[in-house]
């Protein structure tokens, strides 16, 4: 030990064997942060880190000079993530004993290239981090707490907010867990017990909670119990004699209730519905006859429509059977040709076609009527004069002046001899009106005349039996004319 | 439990190696000895 006065190295005296003045109370200076530091280095040992940088700062109050306890506390702030404290300390041992100083050996591992620029990264991020919490976003600074954690594990401080924030939200669980990490580098951090003790709290308080409410439903159930005890069905029909009775009773008026009621309800609905269905198949099936009826009645008419073209073709027919008529008219074929021209559609032709169509047709028709007169002639000639009245009638249609006018006064003559009085007026009237100036014409003015007075107004009389020879004499004559 | 906003009050800022020397200089080295020979002095 050196002396406190004079600063000769002294054996533990109280007294400077050089100076003589007294040195306990330096002497007691010195063995206090003698303890202190001895304190310090176990609490250190032990992770207690806070309790050992309590211990060793008291040391260095008591002797600054105190290198080991300095280098000590300087090596405890680093391992608690306090970089520049550590820096601090380690500097200032240094500064106070330059020479065989195992610093040197801290400040070489701070100094080494990036090294410093690293950790000041982390420090500057979790500064960050606490500024986020100030400013009320949480979860900025869980987030940015999170990555200088991964990044370094031993900031005892970065643990810790981030515990508190975690706290904060209720999420207790992750805080203990950043706590224990907490808890790994620094065994009796205050702050760290501080929160830990806080989550206990929290936890069983909630626990509490939690079984207070199981409690609180337990005896609600149980009360519920109490009033309204489980009873079973069966527990009431064997409890009560009458039950089954009931049942059946019920049972009874129920299928009494489905046979009187529910059943006949449901016979007359489905008769109903029957009945609808019956309906409604009759009226459909009026419809389908009137719908028939309707279509019969459209193809009898499209029949007569086609009938109508039957035969006559198209242009080219109706050319094709022109020509047929034509030729077949100069070979003498009246018949034939009358047939061909038939079918032909005269509305299909042009001009020249319908001039030859007129020509041919009037040859026909002149033949034809020819062919009638001669036949009604003939039949006339031999007294049947029913059977000549439809060949002179298709003769006076076609020209009324035939053959001089003979046609039309065998017409009047024959239903004259028929005893058909008013055709024969009607028709001799006519002949008169169109031969005026000839004897047969003053004779069938006479006889019109005469049935015009006999029979009733409008109706004409007829021809005596005399007459009529002289009337067939006369129809020789227009026969041979 | 815990009050967030007064336990916030506990963190400080860690000062960063820009902020070194001036800690170092902040820091009172001043120790019991240097109070007592400061005593002595004044006694004698």
């Amino acid at each position: 030990m050196i002396c406190f006065y004079c600063g000769n190295e002294t054996i533990d005296d109280q007294v400077c064997p050089y100076c003589g003045k007294d040195q306990s109370a330096y002497r007691m200076i010195l063995v206090a942060a003698g303890r202190y530091y001895n304190d310090g280095l176990k609490k250190a040992r032990v992770r207690d880190l806070s309790g050992a940088a309590d211990s060793l700062n008291r040391c260095l109050r008591m002797d600054k000079y105190y290198t080991v306890a300095r280098n000590l506390l300087g090596l405890v702030y680093f391992e608690m993530g306090q970089t520049v404290l550590a820096l601090r300390e380690w500097v200032l041992s240094k500064n106070l004993q330059p020479n065989d100083n195992p610093v040197d050996r801290y400040l070489a591992v701070v100094q080494k290239p990036g090294a410093l620029s690293r950790l000041d990264s982390v420090t500057q991020k979790y500064n960050l981090a606490l500024s986020y919490c100030r400013q009320g976003s949480p979860d900025l600074a869980r987030i940015q707490l999170k990555r200088i954690i991964s990044a370094n594990p031993k900031m005892i401080a970065a643990h810790q907010l981030l515990a508190l924030i975690l706290i904060q939200d209720g999420k207790y669980e992750e805080a203990r867990r950043s706590l224990t990490a907490a808890a790994r580098i620094d065994a009796k951090n205050p702050i760290t017990m501080a929160y830990m003790d806080a989550i206990r709290s929290a936890t069983r308080n909630s626990k509490k909670r939690r079984r207070k409410k199981n409690d609180n439903n337990t005896d609600i159930s149980m009360a519920n119990e109490a009033v309204m005890p489980r009873v079973g069905i069966l527990d009431v029909i064997d409890r009560n004699g009458n039950g089954i009775i009931n049942i059946l009773t019920g049972t009874a008026l129920g299928v009494l209730v489905a046979m009187f009621l529910i059943v006949p309800n449901m016979r007359e609905n489905e008769n109903s519905q029957a009945q609808s269905a019956l309906v409604s198949a009759n009226k459909e099936a009026a419809n389908s006859a009137n719908n028939v009826a309707y279509l019969e009645k459209e193809v009898d008419s499209l029949n007569r429509e086609l009938e109508k073209y039957t035969g006559q073709g198209d242009l080219k027919t109706s050319y094709e059977k022109l020509i047929e008529a034509s030729q077949l008219m100069e070979d003498g074929d009246h018949e034939a040709a009358a047939n061909a021209i038939s079918m032909v559609n005269e509305t299909l032709l042009d001009a020249n076609g319908k001039e030859i169509f007129a020509s041919v047709n009037d040859v026909i028709k002149e033949e034809s009527t020819k062919a009638a007169y001669d036949e009604a002639y003939k039949e006339f000639r031999g007294r049947h004069y029913e059977e000549s009245i439809a060949g002179f009638i298709e003769v006076v249609e076609f020209d009324e002046s035939y053959n001089d006018g003979y046609a039309l006064y065998y017409l009047a003559q024959a239903y004259d001899y028929t005893e058909d009085k008013p055709l024969a007026a009607k028709y001799y009237t006519r002949f008169a009106e169109l031969f005026p100036n000839t004897t047969r014409g003053r004779q069938a003015a006479r006889k019109a005349e005469e049935y015009a007075s006999e029979l009733p107004a409008g109706e004409e009389g007829g021809l005596n039996t005399a007459d009529e020879e002289a009337d067939v004499t006369a129809a020789d004559e227009g026969a041979a004319q | 439990m815990l009050d967030f906003e007064e336990e916030l009050k506990n963190f400080t800022p860690i000062p960063d190696s820009g902020e070194a020397a001036r800690a170092i200089y902040d820091r009172d080295i001043t120790d019991l000895v240097d109070i007592l020979k400061e005593m002595i002095k004044e006694k004698a």
